[in-house]
């Protein structure tokens, strides 16, 4: 397939209705956006806008019920239930906004836990060594703060050496001064790592620090700001 | 306006159904199982009684050593407390059937009112001439109605016709496996058959025995504490007319036979006085005829003399005469040609003088020539009339001599009769005599025998006197002990099941707990929710358990017991006390923790209540202390030991539900083992032999005459005596030595599987008989038989055996004791016979009057198969019981496990893990507590099994206490695939979690 002016992530016209019994319940009305790769890109928008539909779509956790969603040339939304998983698998990385982290797991295991899944990963040493839980590693979750917990979960989703790292609410269970460390952990990944990387955050003030924001309200794009020379993290304050 | 709370908890039953479902079907396993075993008993012995009350059975039998008469009756009948009494003549016989083979029945006078027949088929019989027989004859010997049967004389008409089949409330005992009606003193010892003629066929002047019926008996259950106390009470007053009616008894037949022995006294002299007279006469007649003979013999003697005297004379008149004769020279015959010539002589002379005178000189010449003339002329004459006289003489001589002869023949032959009368007569005076010797010995030691009539005895026998009432009831009582045990299995996993289950549901709703609370509702009304719904679903459950639980296990468990019992029409009955029991047990066991639980949550306060309860830590197991080794897992297997050791009541309760389950169907497998090869190690291992032939008593050498054919390769006779050891029935098995008897049975030691030897100092008895009567070996026994005589025997070995008690003998010991060895039956081998074969071989064996029946071992091996058949159904039941259990024990606890890991599978689906990769994450752990529950399980169920095969074992037979592999390895795999069928079911309550959905929030 040749990539003929295309982004490397371009969700066109992708409708997600949700049946709850008799109702029908519009998430997502026909968005179109497009990500190019490494970009780090921050989806803005209240409660209810669709952020968190958007980004399931985008990591294969859900399926949209028209459009297409393009993923490094491949339509996703095409795919069948195992492609997907076999996507997320490799392609997808996935930070919550509550960790989960699998209790009964140390800090290591939960990385091993996810890299035995690919044939690509990362050393989960090396990777809890970056995000700096050199001295954590063998550490129930339990035993690990919030952000540490995090951190955990991040390393996780790295190890795997995924294409698009997916963030949603990252910072949402965490201090003000933990959050900031975790988003500028996700930064420099994005930086170093020329990683592809997808914050959801309610909080506007983080726009600063994306290459592009996508704005959400009510199931639809309502706008998308290209940042020529975005902020460090560590220079935004809210 | 409605009690929302109560809105919610219904709804709540909705949202939850499968924890209402599996809460329900353990309460219904629990109560099924407990209700099911605990209403048996009752409603076994229910049927027993609504049967014996039916046919209006005796409560009382009493049998007399000299039998009962009408005054018994009478004297009965006048107790208080009784209602009916009735008698009856009965007689066992031996009956030679169409085939040759020969029987035994019990022939009783037909009832009137006391255990009264049903008629299956025909009629009663109306005439003396008619039998009605038990149905079994006619199905078993190929009879039918019309058909005849002789009797012998003890019945006034011998030939009977079968007038119809009927079944007698007295009989019981299932026949397939031997037709045994009870034990008897002839013939082979058992009784094959119960018939029944009217009493007035009987020539019997006294009664056998007497049934009694009680006024208050009918309305207790049989062996009921009330119906014994009943019994007990009328039994007392029995026993006090007993000593009256037994001395009255001996009087009546004292009496009977005194006159008996006083007529033949009488009798037995007025021949004698009639033949002494007879005798006498003959004597004197003979005197008479001695005296004629003597005179005959006088007579005939005077007679002879005269006879002698006349041959004298006669021999002298002939002398004289033949000297005349002699002297004048001459011969008889020329006497009358000289006379003649001399009277011509004398005629020519005289001529001559007539011319001549005197003086002439030739005149006096021819004078003297006519004097000599004359008298050779008197001479010759006078011979000639000697003659004729001794001619005369001795005819008359010899007339005389012939009529002496004759008379000396007759008299020779009269005293000849004369002598052989005599001879007659002293042999009669002698016999006479010793007539007469003999039978005043006779007389008087029958009267010396009157002495020996002792007083009788009476038998007070009441129902348990029956053997198979007896062990109906013991049954029952095992029955009564299995549910014990086995509906504790259920019970602890119904406790275990719905406390997690509830535990679970209660930590679901901590939230809705907490925000209640701060709302105002009272804990008792938060708690409504979960007492309602676990109330609810042992309420729908225990119902479901009570109502099937009382059809189908007593049913089960009585079609079982139909291997040993013949009671028809099983009634099912509804216990309350039963099923208020184990529906309380139900209820204590689920509804009680989910109160604990639920108490438990309510403690905490709302604000607690209200914050998300941290998931339960991650923790180290004391493995990884061990570096080396732990460092080498890989690392799957270190997260399923630490989730093996996080989640502990869960493995628990997932190991002894499966383990449960396992011996379960271990203990149905091994049930089957238990009985199902007896029949192989009787039959094939344990008697050697491929027929018996049961023959009269006789001698070794003509038994080897008698039984011989063809197909016949090898034969071992010997004597078999039923026989008792207190109360154990035994076969007494007298063997010519220790070599015959091992061609007949393996006897094998049961300690040290050796084979073993019978000598002439001990005898081997068998196993079960060992532990019944508890019996070791150098103990010494003693045996009862049928004749009430006791043999005392020294124990020399216990060897294996499978069915019935035998004690094996050698026939010097047995001699020693001065009775005598009589074989009676013979055992054989034989070439594989093909039925028309063994036809052949019985034919020609029974046309032999001695030969009483012929059983081949196939026989005997198909009637024991036929009724182990019933025992799958067994295995069945309990194979659906335990399945039930393992899966409600698995779903409930893998659908708690998916609960509680949601969030953690949801992770796992998010990395990116494949179904069937999440399916082995989340069930190896089930799989490795199904293989430790398998395990703890077969060995549980080892002890369940020898538990309930003790309990059900049956005395006659030995049950192979030992459970094959086979049976292990089918609990094994059958427990294995039943988690297997519940981890296929979690497969898809894994694919429904809803990544999304579980990884949004926190609850």
């Amino acid at each position: 397939m040749i990539r003929d002016n295309m982004s490397y992530i371009e969700f066109k016209n992708i409708t997600k209705v949700y049946q709850m019994g008799e109702i029908k319940i519009k998430a997502l009305n026909k968005i179109n956006f497009t990500i190019e790769e490494g970009e780090l890109v921050v989806i803005l928008g209240p409660s209810g806008a669709g952020k968190t539909t958007c980004l399931n779509i985008l990591g294969g956790m859900d399926s949209a019920t028209s459009g297409t969603a393009i993923v490094d040339d491949v339509d996703i939304t095409k795919l069948k239930d195992k492609e997907l998983i076999t996507y997320r698998r490799n392609d997808i990385g996935f930070v919550f906004q509550f960790y989960n982290l699998v209790q009964n797991l140390t800090a290591l295991e939960n990385v091993e836990l996810a890299v035995q899944l690919c044939k690509d990963h990362l050393n989960p040493s090396t990777v809890l060594n970056k995000v700096g839980l050199k001295e954590r590693k063998n550490n129930f979750p339990s035993q690990l703060s919030g952000g540490e917990q995090q951190r955990v979960a991040i390393a996780r989703a790295l190890a795997k050496n995924p294409r698009v790292l997916l963030c949603d609410e990252p910072t949402g269970a965490l201090d003000y001064k933990t959050g900031k460390q975790i988003l500028k952990l996700l930064q420099d990944t994005s930086r170093e790592e020329k990683m592809t990387v997808i914050i959801i955050t309610h909080n506007s003030a983080l726009a600063d620090m994306a290459d592009k924001v996508i704005k959400f309200k009510n199931g639809e794009v309502e706008e998308v700001i290209l940042n020529k020379h975005p902020k460090d993290i560590g220079d935004i304050e809210w | 306006m409605k009690n929302r709370i109560i809105t919610n908890s219904f709804r709540n039953i909705k949202k939850s159904l499968p924890r209402f479902i599996s809460l329900m079907v353990i309460s219904m396993l629990g109560v099924f199982v407990f209700s099911g075993l605990l209403s048996t008993s009752p409603d076994m012995l229910n049927t027993l009684d609504t049967f014996l009350d039916e046919h209006n059975t005796y409560d009382f039998k009493i049998i007399s050593t000299l039998g009962l008469n009408n005054n018994d009756i009478e004297t009965l009948s006048n107790i208080e407390g009784v209602k009916d009494v009735e008698s009856s003549y009965s007689k066992d016989l031996l009956v030679k059937l169409n085939d040759d083979e020969e029987t035994i029945f019990n022939i009783s006078s037909l009832p009137l009112t006391i255990n009264t027949l049903d008629l299956l088929d025909g009629k009663l019989p109306q005439n003396d001439n008619e039998i009605v027989v038990e149905n079994n004859f006619l199905v078993k010997n190929n009879y039918k109605i019309g058909d005849k049967i002789l009797l012998d004389d003890t019945f006034k008409e011998d030939e009977v016709i079968i007038v119809g089949s009927v079944r007698s409330s007295l009989y019981y005992t299932n026949t397939k496996i031997n037709q045994n009606r009870g034990s008897t003193s002839i013939g082979s010892g058992i009784i094959n058959y119960y018939a029944f003629v009217l009493p007035s066929n009987f020539n019997q002047d006294y009664y056998t025995s007497i049934y009694i019926t009680l006024d208050e008996a009918i309305n207790y259950i049989t062996n009921s504490k009330e119906y014994n106390d009943i019994i007990d009470n009328v039994k007392e007053k029995i026993d006090d007319i007993k000593a009256t009616q037994e001395k009255q008894r001996y009087d009546e037949v004292y009496d009977d036979a005194l006159k008996i022995v006083k007529d033949n006294e009488t009798e037995v002299n007025k021949e004698l006085d009639k033949a002494w007279k007879e005798i006498t006469s003959s004597q004197n007649k003979l005197t008479t005829a001695k005296k004629q003979l003597d005179n005959s013999k006088k007579s005939l003697n005077s007679y002879n003399q005269q006879l002698i005297n006349a041959k004298k004379q006669l021999d002298s008149g002939k002398k004289a005469y033949n000297d005349t004769l002699k002297q004048y020279n001459l011969k008889e015959n020329e006497l009358q040609t000289k006379l003649n010539e001399v009277n011509q002589n004398l005629d020519t002379l005289n001529t001559q003088l007539a011319l001549l005178t005197e003086e002439m000189p030739e005149y006096q010449k021819i004078v003297e020539s006519i004097k000599t003339l004359n008298q050779n002329k008197d001479l010759l004459e006078n011979l000639i009339n000697t003659k004729n006289n001794l001619t005369n003489s001795e005819n008359e001589y010899n007339k005389n001599n012939n009529n002496y002869k004759n008379l000396k023949s007759t008299y020779d032959k009269s005293l000849a009769t004369y002598n052989s009368n005599l001879t007659k007569l002293n042999n009669a005076k002698k016999e006479y005599n010793e007539n007469k010797e003999k039978l005043e010995e006779e007389i008087a030691s029958a009267y010396e025998e009157l002495k020996n009539i002792e007083l009788p005895t009476w038998y007070i026998n009441d129902r348990n006197s029956y053997q198979t009432y007896a062990d109906y009831i013991n049954d029952t009582d095992s029955i009564t002990d299995l549910s014990k045990i086995f509906p504790l299995v259920f019970f602890a996993v119904a406790i275990l099941v719905s406390l997690i289950s509830m535990n679970r549901m209660v930590e679901d709703d901590r939230n809705e707990i907490g925000t209640l609370k701060s709302l105002g509702f009272k804990n008792k009304e938060i708690s409504t929710k979960y007492l309602l719904f676990s109330l609810l679903s042992t309420l729908i459950g225990s119902l479901l358990g009570i109502i099937l639980g009382c059809y189908f296990i007593p049913t089960l468990i009585f079609n079982i017991y139909g291997m040993l019992f013949d009671i028809p029409n099983f009634k099912i009955g509804f216990n309350l006390n039963i099923n208020l029991l184990s529906f309380s047990l139900a209820i204590l066991c689920i509804v009680g923790t989910t109160l604990i639980t639920v108490n438990k949550v309510l403690k905490e306060k709302p604000s607690m209540l209200m914050r998300p309860k941290p998931p339960k830590n991650g923790k180290r197991v004391f493995l990884e202390k061990w570096k080396f080794l732990w460092n080498k897992l890989k690392f799957s297997q270190k997260v399923i030991i630490r989730n093996l050791f996080r989640y502990k009541k869960r493995a628990l309760v997932t190991i002894i539900g499966i383990a449960g389950c396992t011996s379960l169907v271990l203990c149905g497998f091994g049930l089957k083992d238990a009985i199902v090869d007896i029949n192989e190690m009787q039959y094939g291992k344990t008697f050697k032999f491929d027929n018996m032939i049961y023959v009269n008593n006789l001698d070794e050498e003509k038994i080897q005459d008698i039984v011989s054919h063809k197909y016949i390769k090898d034969k071992t006779s010997v004597e078999l005596i039923s026989a008792k050891i207190s109360n154990t029935s035994i076969n007494l098995f007298v063997s010519e030595d220790a070599e015959s008897l091992n061609k007949v049975v393996n006897l094998i030691d049961r300690e040290t599987k050796e084979n073993v030897k019978l000598t002439d100092n001990e005898v081997i008895i068998t196993d079960k008989l060992a532990d019944l009567e508890n019996i070791k070996v150098n103990d010494t026994i003693t045996l009862l038989d049928n004749d009430n005589n006791s043999y005392e025997f020294k124990v020399g070995y216990i060897v294996d055996n499978y069915i019935g008690h035998y004690v094996y003998v050698s026939k010097n010991l047995y001699e020693s004791l001065k009775y005598s060895y009589k074989p009676n039956i013979v055992y054989t081998n034989t070439k594989e016979l093909s039925e028309e074969e063994k036809d052949e071989l019985s034919q020609a064996l029974l046309s032999n009057e001695e030969i009483r029946s012929i059983t081949y071992k196939d026989e005997l091996m198909a009637s024991v198969d036929n009724m182990l058949k019933s025992l799958d159904k067994v295995v069945v039941i309990l194979i659906i019981l335990a399945a039930l259990l393992s899966f409600v024990v698995l779903y409930n606890l893998s659908n708690i496990n998916i609960n509680e890991r949601k969030r953690e599978i949801a992770t796992l689906k998010v990395l990116g893990f494949y179904d069937n990769e999440v399916d082995i994450y989340v069930t190896r752990e089930n799989i490795i507590f199904t293989i430790i529950g398998i395990l703890l399980g077969l060995f549980l169920g080892t002890f369940l099994t020898e538990i309930v095969i003790k309990t059900v074992e049956m005395d006659m037979a030995r049950f192979i206490h030992e459970i094959s592999i086979n049976s292990y390895l089918y609990a094994a795999i059958i427990s294995l695939i039943f988690t297997i069928i519940v981890d296929r079911v979690t497969h898809f309550a894994l694919k429904k979690i809803d990544m999304i959905e579980s990884l949004k929030s926190v609850e």
